[in-house]
């Protein structure tokens, strides 16, 4: 049996969570140059974050290594700025409402994030009475993927940003990304601008075709959101909306170059100093 | 700095008439008042506090309305302490012990600190807005929404200029809107009711064709005076022509079998 094969079968997957039979074999393992080991307490989950096709891949030469994130409780409901995708730092959700329906999860991308050998997981079993559910696990990996993707926005920018963060949420809060997606043009995107010197956005709502040509509430939502938004963002010190170019426009007429010229807005991309 | 600090609540005002303090934090109190100008009760809270030989006490400085203080928390640690409770009416109550008080560098620290702190509250206070306002905001919303023009071309059909609508969708803008304006704008609404009743389309996609008649629509509806009776007239012509439109590349995409991707935000939340 080919080694993945044999890891497959053992049921390892993306959520999969390391058995406390495997912890402590592992615990020599979850180090930080100049710290003590991590301790992985009992109610810790352990959980494999690598994508599946890379934990059963065929042979182990080809993945060695697979990654694991250390995912403790945290008493409560999911943070405000660390839930839903909210923080590219930090992450807090519910592992498995079916299993687990009161527990969440709290990680840290990088201080929690290990990697261990691939081998391991063919001498054990994961843990039969706790893995991630399928949105957790796309959760996770959308996390990393966001972390990964996001813009690199000047920090000034940024700090200016978060001073009106709580209003942008608000203003946004009626519209789904499914009918509409916010996209941001910053003409000093590689500026770290002093004070005094504005930044200047074109903001652009991008709306979904099928809501823009027959959904007329879903049209009105948008442009309530677009007003509050540009009006927000207009009024936060340093930041100037260039109002000849920002527009709600159909996702069919928003050329692939516009797309460029834009970043997706994201709450998380002002996270990265948090 | 080197004088006492009476603390107390105090508006920002108060704070820079009451006490001697660095020009840049009068500065920054006034700039927080300038921010929250025309909210009641809002005041601003001072606090300077020190790691006493008994133990520590955590720095913090606050502004906010009566009964919500904004905290923010200092790093500086320092030698003199000054604490407050009082209300507005109440005098100052000084509670420095100015043996001890020689700690300039901590105030320097704290000044700087408390500088920051001041700028950030005062530029994150929520704007405020009136119903009046908001009600703007919908109904030029409800205008955008059965349209779909442009901010210049929604501008040009209510007869003002592109930064004077933006102004108009601010609802932090309290406007009160000319005899003229506000005629237009109701004009301009029947006719998007009367578009909406015949089409879930914004008028837009076929708005600038040419009409049976010689004109467009968004001509006729950006003209210095509104026929209105001529404009829904040729609503019917517009329905016509949008059913005439050819399909977009997405549209045969989608009816062909390629449907968008979810979006991970479309994940449940874990709220």
């Amino acid at each position: 049996m080919a080694f993945g094969d044999d890891v497959a079968q053992r049921g390892w997957q993306t959520g999969s969570v390391v058995p406390a039979a495997m912890v402590s074999a592992l615990e020599q393992l979850l180090t930080r140059p100049g710290q003590q080991p991590t301790q992985i307490a009992d109610a810790d989950w352990l959980t494999i974050v690598s994508q599946t096709c890379d934990v059963v891949a065929s042979r182990l030469d080809q993945e060695p290594l697979v990654e694991v994130l250390h995912c403790r409780p945290h008493a409560g409901k999911p943070r405000k700025g660390r839930r839903d995708l909210e923080s590219t730092r930090h992450l807090d959700f519910r592992p498995n409402r079916a299993t687990h329906q009161q527990l969440v999860l709290a990680a840290h991308a990088i201080n929690d994030r290990y990697v261990i050998p691939r081998e391991l997981l063919a001498a054990h079993n994961p843990d039969a009475g706790r893995a991630l559910d399928a949105i957790a696990s796309q959760k996770v990996l959308a996390w990393y993927a966001l972390r990964a993707g996001r813009p690199s926005w000047p920090n000034n920018f940024c700090d200016r940003v978060r001073a009106v963060r709580d209003a942008l949420e608000d203003a946004l809060d009626a519209l789904s990304d499914e009918i509409a997606e916010v996209r941001v043009g910053i003409e000093e995107k590689a500026e770290e601008l002093e004070p005094g010197y504005p930044y200047h956005v074109a903001v652009f709502f991008v709306v979904d075709e099928d809501v823009w040509s027959g959904d007329v509430d879903g049209r009105k939502a948008i442009n309530d959101a677009f007003a509050n938004f540009v009006a927000e963002i207009n009024a936060c010190d340093g930041v100037e909306v260039n109002q000849q170019l920002s527009e709600v426009v159909p996702g069919n007429e928003f050329s692939w170059q516009e797309t460029k010229q834009t970043d997706l807005w994201d709450f998380a991309n002002l996270s990265h100093r948090d | 700095m080197s004088d006492t600090i009476q603390t107390r609540h105090y508006t920002a005002r108060q704070a820079a008439l009451l006490q001697r303090r660095p020009t840049d934090i009068i500065e920054a109190a006034n700039s927080v008042e300038d921010a929250l100008e025309g909210r009641d009760q809002f005041l601003v809270h001072l606090n300077h506090s020190h790691t006493g030989l008994h133990g520590a006490n955590i720095s913090i400085l606050g502004v906010g309305a009566l009964g919500h203080g904004i905290a923010a928390p200092l790093t500086a640690g320092t030698k003199v302490l000054v604490l407050s409770t009082s209300w507005p009416t109440t005098a100052p109550e000084l509670l420095t012990d100015l043996e001890d008080y020689h700690a300039e560098d901590s105030w320097s620290r704290w000044a700087g600190e408390a500088k920051k702190a001041l700028q950030k509250a005062g530029s994150s206070a929520p704007r405020q807005t009136t119903a009046a306002a908001r009600w703007r905001v919908e109904r030029l919303s409800s205008l955008q929404a059965a349209f779909g023009f442009t901010i210049q071309d929604l501008a040009a059909v209510l007869g003002v200029t592109r930064p004077q609508l933006y102004k108009w969708l601010d609802a932090a803008n309290d406007i009160k809107l000319q005899e003229a304006s506000r005629a237009r704008l109701a004009a301009v609404e029947r006719m998007a009711k009367e578009w909406t009743s015949r089409s879930s389309a914004p008028l837009s996609s076929v708005g600038k064709e040419q009409l049976a008649a010689g004109r467009s629509a968004f001509a006729s509806m950006s003209a210095e005076v509104i026929n209105e009776a001529a404009v829904i007239a040729c609503f019917d012509e517009l329905v016509g022509k949008l059913q005439e439109k050819p399909k977009s590349r997405s549209q045969r995409l989608r009816e062909a079998g390629f449907t968008r991707r979810p979006s991970v935000r479309s994940l449940p939340s874990d709220e």
